[in-house]
């Protein structure tokens, strides 16, 4: 093992718990190098300085206040739409019925999009009747007030169906 | 039971529906996390915010845990990717922090005026250095020395291989040697007795 490669395991094996072997072969190496030796030295200082430091402690009192608060979170988790979303779908039981609601509503909706669309204007008319209002204007109606008398003769002229003069706007 | 084994049954009892598994787990990690939090944004109510979020997180995604890592790594993962960001957002104000670690309540019954105030100068001068290193050697160090966490552990939580843990950890030291060279503990034993005489 050359200096180079035992400086870094100096600092795991200095630094925290280190497997017996590996903490073996540096003290093998520290025993025949005093470079090493040294640098383990110095290393060893950094490291009882960084330990020396306290770590923070709470008091119980502020943990009471942060458990506190962590359950008004928690509480406002479960709240929340989609966690209750989540929830449904993780529960087995509505494994069946969530597979048939999402099939039904794909069904819906390719049905309703691939329903041929209605005609724009709907009519209560006959099929040929629709020209026919363009030409009942009102000046019609007023000049031809005995129309129903003449609309067979009109009728048999422009091959119209059976359509009364009422039905298209005419008295 | 393992640690390792006791947390899989907390976890398979909090997928149970039992409310008490998760308050077992969070009164089990709520220090330690508490703890490299500290240590990481440097400052109290940083350092308690960061531990609730964890804790949240972690309820949030403990029904999808798959067991495979052991819950204390996935734990402190989230715990130093959280602080990570946090530093990030930050940066700016991390040397504002130091002198917040000296308002908690970390002090002995016991101790004397002299001893409170070496302690303070102490811990004011490992914060400052660990602070001055980038954060992901913080992270390194922070879960080496005050967790005693193994490599291997630490390159799963930090996502890296453990070769780069050890380049990583070698090149912290380095730097906190330097840091630290005027306060090294021969000093601070000579600080101490001077404060005494």
């Amino acid at each position: 093992m050359n200096c180079a490669g035992v400086r870094e395991l100096i600092v795991e094996t200095l630094s925290g718990t280190t497997p017996p072997d590996l903490r073996r072969a540096v003290e093998t190496h520290l025993a025949s190098c005093p470079e090493c030796r040294a640098e383990a030295a110095r290393l060893e200082e950094t490291t009882q300085l960084l330990r020396s430091a306290p770590d923070a402690h709470l008091r119980d009192e502020h943990w009471d206040v942060f458990m506190a608060q962590l359950a008004v979170r928690l509480e406002a988790e479960h709240r929340r739409p989609w966690t209750l979303v989540r929830r449904w779908f993780r529960n087995p039981r509505h494994a069946w019925s969530t597979a048939g609601a999402t099939a039904a509503l794909i069904v819906a909706l390719g049905a309703a999009l691939l329903a041929p669309t209605a005609s724009p204007v709907e009519s209560d008319l006959p099929p040929d009747t629709a020209a026919l209002v363009e030409l009942v204007s009102p000046q019609v109606v007023e000049g031809m007030p005995a129309m129903n008398a003449s609309l067979a003769v009109w009728k048999a002229g422009l091959g119209a169906g059976e359509v009364s003069y009422e039905l298209i706007g005419g008295r | 039971m393992s640690t390792h084994a006791e947390d899989l049954a907390l976890v398979e009892a909090f997928r149970r529906g039992e409310k008490s598994a998760f308050t077992a787990l969070v009164i089990k990690y709520r220090e330690p996390v508490y703890r490299i939090a500290r240590r990481m944004v440097h400052s109290h109510e940083d350092a308690a915010d960061v531990t609730q979020e964890v804790l949240i997180r972690v309820h949030r995604a403990l029904p999808r845990f798959a067991g495979r890592a052991q819950l204390r790594t996935w734990l402190f993962r989230i715990t130093v990717n959280l602080c990570l960001d946090f530093a990030a957002r930050r940066s700016r104000d991390m040397l504002t922090g130091v002198s917040d670690l000296l308002k908690e309540p970390v002090a002995p019954a016991h101790e004397g005026p002299a001893e409170r105030v070496e302690r303070r100068e102490l811990a004011e001068t490992v914060a400052r250095a660990i602070e001055m290193l980038p954060p992901r050697q913080r992270a390194m160090v922070v879960l080496r020395v005050y967790q005693d966490l193994p490599y291997a552990d630490i390159s799963r939580i930090m996502g890296c291989a453990e070769g780069t843990v050890k380049a990583t950890m070698f090149a912290a030291f380095a730097k906190l040697r330097k840091s630290l060279a005027p306060h090294d503990t021969a000093g601070t034993r000579e600080r101490g007795t001077g404060n005494h005489g």
